[in-house]
């Protein structure tokens, strides 16, 4: 165990940079698939639950299902339906599963705060029901959208490390290496690299929102607390 | 093989073609063969794959070595296919790895699994030379002082004490064959208790020293039991596989030449010797190259 | 065999897991694990209401420090807890205590005060200012304040917060079966790295029906996904489906 040696090394990072840039790309790669997969299937879902109330319960029962069980659990219970558990299908499955619930909660918060006038507006204008759900009701529920697609983010890119037990793992497999061998860096590397991929992330996300959303800039969040 | 495999088979093909077709094209102007060694990711295979392409250097053969390969399920098809010539394994693993991963009875003994090994790697052109001294296997160790105090050897000379004593070592230890079970049921060890650690990692390491265990499962080979002076029990009824290292070789680069400076080598690469090399590599954070030098300089074989 | 065989096949496995009688005695059966992750998960959740419910009180009470109260619940959630619970357990002074209570106590802990750190806060900062302005005008000190006014009225966000822990603090601590602790996680990590399918499985389907009992029982999972800043306006917790 590391008592004499300092709590970190620096030189640890240059000389397995080359492992460790392989291992942030992997993070990268698992992160992007999953939040990729997860908003294509939420938005649809959460359309269906919010205009039909016999899908609701169903939607929400089994995305909060997925959400609820914890990931390790999840890949133990995937493993023998994917048919290995130490595999890609089984991690984004479990990564996608986690993003689903956030995704479609927010999507649905967002299209129930559309304001009536503005749907009002879009019937006079001679738009149909589900036209209207597409071209007025979702582009303005983007902004909750964002702030789901956000959450959704840093949560797989906490979870991604959580993969490593099932040999995956990105960052993960700093941290189970440095575990191993009973040395701090690796495990720090693996944590600060983790949360710097999460700020970055975040204001990405925050700035494609302002190219895209530009209205909503200030008025929502100044109504916050 | 299913469609996916030949598929799969056929751009590692293509692909360690492009990577070994045209140094080995290069060099094969010279007299003796340009011999490519290859290794997975683990680091000590990288350390000996290293140690084998210096000293066949010195012995005056035309080395090229391809570190990290990948796994396992890489490096050996790449040997059986004649994309490299030379890898170090390990004799019961890699004889569970040519039965689809079935552990094989035959890989609990040394002198059983190396003709199996052979045998299934014979119809590729590829054999398996005598087996180093080092040994890379689940062990199970006892402090320097418990073990001249109770005049500990082997896992047999434990018996009349195991029931005083309390066993550490990963969660699965209690349902795992090939540890409390297999104490039990081999060596008809009873332990006081058992104290679930972590995977032969730095947890087992600080409850044997602490004597919150007496008896841990450690692996032989990462420098745990050498650095804190542990005596590893051996396993003398053959409980674990024999996981000696051991030259994989294609018999086109395979001579008396090639044999004989492997030989050499794998008298001196014992259990303890990769111990330190693997240390200097995980916790000095050495590169393997640089460490295979060093130590072969020491010994007089590089 | 079919995959229906191998399906039957496994689920059978998996029902002799439950109904082996070894599995439910003992310092390695479902009661004690069940009883272990119990005790692990409270002195958590009373832990980081402490200390994130102290914390959330000072500083919505004096109205300092608002930024860092408000992101730290949405900036914990990348924070790898497999990296605390490892890096924990391998600190000499840490390592092995109590079981390996000890360093999953300290790992869960940082993961379970930022929701609480942030709804005390923001419940503080709810109350009306004339409401504040008007306890201090009637003579109130600003401990009174706190104990009379803010804490009552903050009283529903810190419940919310405790829920949101604790289902987090459940669902991780499972991961603590790394760590040498012994809980309902250790089946599962046990099963994983032997291969052992149907252990694995088995603990999973503890491990979830755990996490998934608790959650219904405190029946706030809106709340624990919901980011703030929609979470308080009148339309975001409209929804109270799951």
């Amino acid at each position: 165990m590391s008592t004499a040696t300092p709590f970190f090394k620096w030189g640890y990072v240059t000389s397995q940079w080359g492992q460790i840039s392989s291992d942030l790309l992997q993070h990268i790669a698992l992160t992007l698939l999953a939040v990729a997969i997860g908003t294509v299937l939420s938005i649809p879902l959460a359309m269906l639950a919010w205009r039909y109330r016999a899908v609701r319960t169903p939607i929400f029962g089994i995305a909060s299902a997925l959400y609820i069980i914890p990931s390790l659990a999840l890949f133990a219970i995937l493993g023998p339906i994917t048919g290995y558990v130490a595999s890609y299908p089984t991690a984004e499955i479990a990564l996608v599963g986690y993003t689903l619930l956030i995704l479609i909660w927010n999507t649905v918060a967002g299209l129930n705060a559309v304001p009536a006038e503005a749907r009002e507006a879009a019937t006079a204008m001679g738009y149909s029901r589900n036209a209207a759900l597409l071209r007025v009701d979702l582009p303005l529920a983007l902004p909750y959208i964002f702030a789901g697609l956000r959450v959704a983010t840093a949560t797989v890119i906490g979870l991604v490390t959580v993969t490593a037990l099932i040999g995956l793992g990105g960052l993960g497999q700093q941290i189970t290496y440095g575990f191993t061998i009973g040395f701090n860096t690796p495990i720090i590397v693996g944590l600060v690299f983790s949360v710097a991929l999460a700020a970055v992330f975040d204001l990405l996300i925050v700035g494609v929102q302002r190219l895209a959303v530009p209205w909503t800039r200030s008025s929502r969040r100044a109504r916050v607390v | 093989m299913s469609a996916a495999r030949r598929f799969l088979f056929a751009v590692l093909t293509v692909a360690l073609g492009l990577v070994f077709a045209l140094p080995t094209a290069a060099s094969a102007s010279s007299s003796k063969p340009t011999i490519t060694i290859g290794s997975t990711n683990f680091e000590e295979q990288e350390i000996v794959a290293n140690l084998y392409g210096d000293v066949l250097t010195k012995a005056g053969y035309p080395v090229k070595i391809e570190p990290a390969l990948g796994t396992r399920a890489v490096v050996v098809p790449a040997l059986e296919h004649g994309q490299i010539d030379l890898e170090p394994d390990y004799a019961a693993s890699l004889l569970g790895f040519l039965h689809g991963g079935n552990p094989q009875p035959a890989g609990t003994n040394i002198a059983t699994a190396i003709p199996a090994d052979q045998k299934a790697l014979a119809s590729y052109g590829v054999t398996v030379l005598p087996a180093s001294k080092a040994l890379d296997t689940n062990v199970f160790a006892v402090t320097k002082a418990t073990a001249s105090k109770d005049h500990l050897t082997t896992l047999s000379s434990l018996k009349p004490y195991a029931s005083n004593l309390t066993l550490g070592g990963p969660p699965e230890c209690p349902t795992f064959a090939g540890c409390e079970p297999g104490l039990k049921k081999v060596y008809g060890l009873d332990f006081a208790g058992f104290k679930s650690l972590d995977e032969a990692g730095p947890l087992s390491v600080a409850a044997l020293k602490n004597g919150e265990v007496q008896v841990v499962e450690l692996f032989s080979s990462d420098g745990n039991v050498v650095s804190n002076n542990f005596v590893a029990l051996t396993d003398n009824k053959h409980l674990e596989g024999a996981d000696y290292i051991v030259p994989v070789i294609r018999k086109s680069v395979d001579s008396s030449g090639v044999t004989a400076a492997l030989n050499t080598l794998d008298q001196k690469l014992t259990t303890d010797a990769i111990s330190k090399l693997n240390l200097e590599v995980t916790t000095g954070q050495q590169q393997p190259a640089a460490v295979a030098k060093a130590w072969l300089a020491s010994e007089h074989l590089g | 065999m079919s995959d229906w065989d191998h399906f039957r096949h496994f689920m059978a496995s998996v029902v002799g897991w439950f109904t082996t009688s070894a599995n439910w005695t003992g310092s390695s059966g479902i009661p004690y694990l069940f009883l272990r992750q119990a005790e692990l998960s409270l002195a958590v959740v009373l832990g980081a209401l402490v200390v994130g419910g102290g914390i959330g009180l000072v500083l919505g009470h004096t109205g300092r420090g608002g930024l860092v109260a408000v992101n730290a619940a949405n900036a914990a959630r990348a924070v790898p807890t497999l990296a605390l619970l490892t890096l924990f357990a391998i600190q000499p002074s840490i390592s092995l205590k109590w079981g390996g209570f000890l360093a999953a106590f300290l790992a869960l802990l940082i993961l379970a005060i930022p929701p609480i750190l942030t709804n005390t806060y923001v419940g503080m900062r709810e109350v009306d200012a004339d409401v504040r302005d008007a306890a201090k005008a009637m003579g109130l000190t600003g401990g009174q304040v706190l104990r009379r006014v803010e804490l009552p009225l903050a009283t529903p966000f810190l419940m919310a917060g405790i829920r949101t822990s604790s289902i987090e603090v459940v669902a991780t601590s499972t991961l603590a079966a790394y760590v040498s602790y012994t809980d309902l996680g250790t089946p599962v990590i046990s099963g994983l790295s032997t291969e052992n399918t149907v252990e694995a499985f088995s603990g999973a389907i503890l491990v979830a029906v755990l996490a998934g009992a608790v959650a219904l029982g405190l029946g706030v999972l809106g709340r624990a996904i919901t980011p703030l800043p929609i979470r308080h306006t009148r339309s975001g917790t409209a929804l109270t489906t799951a």
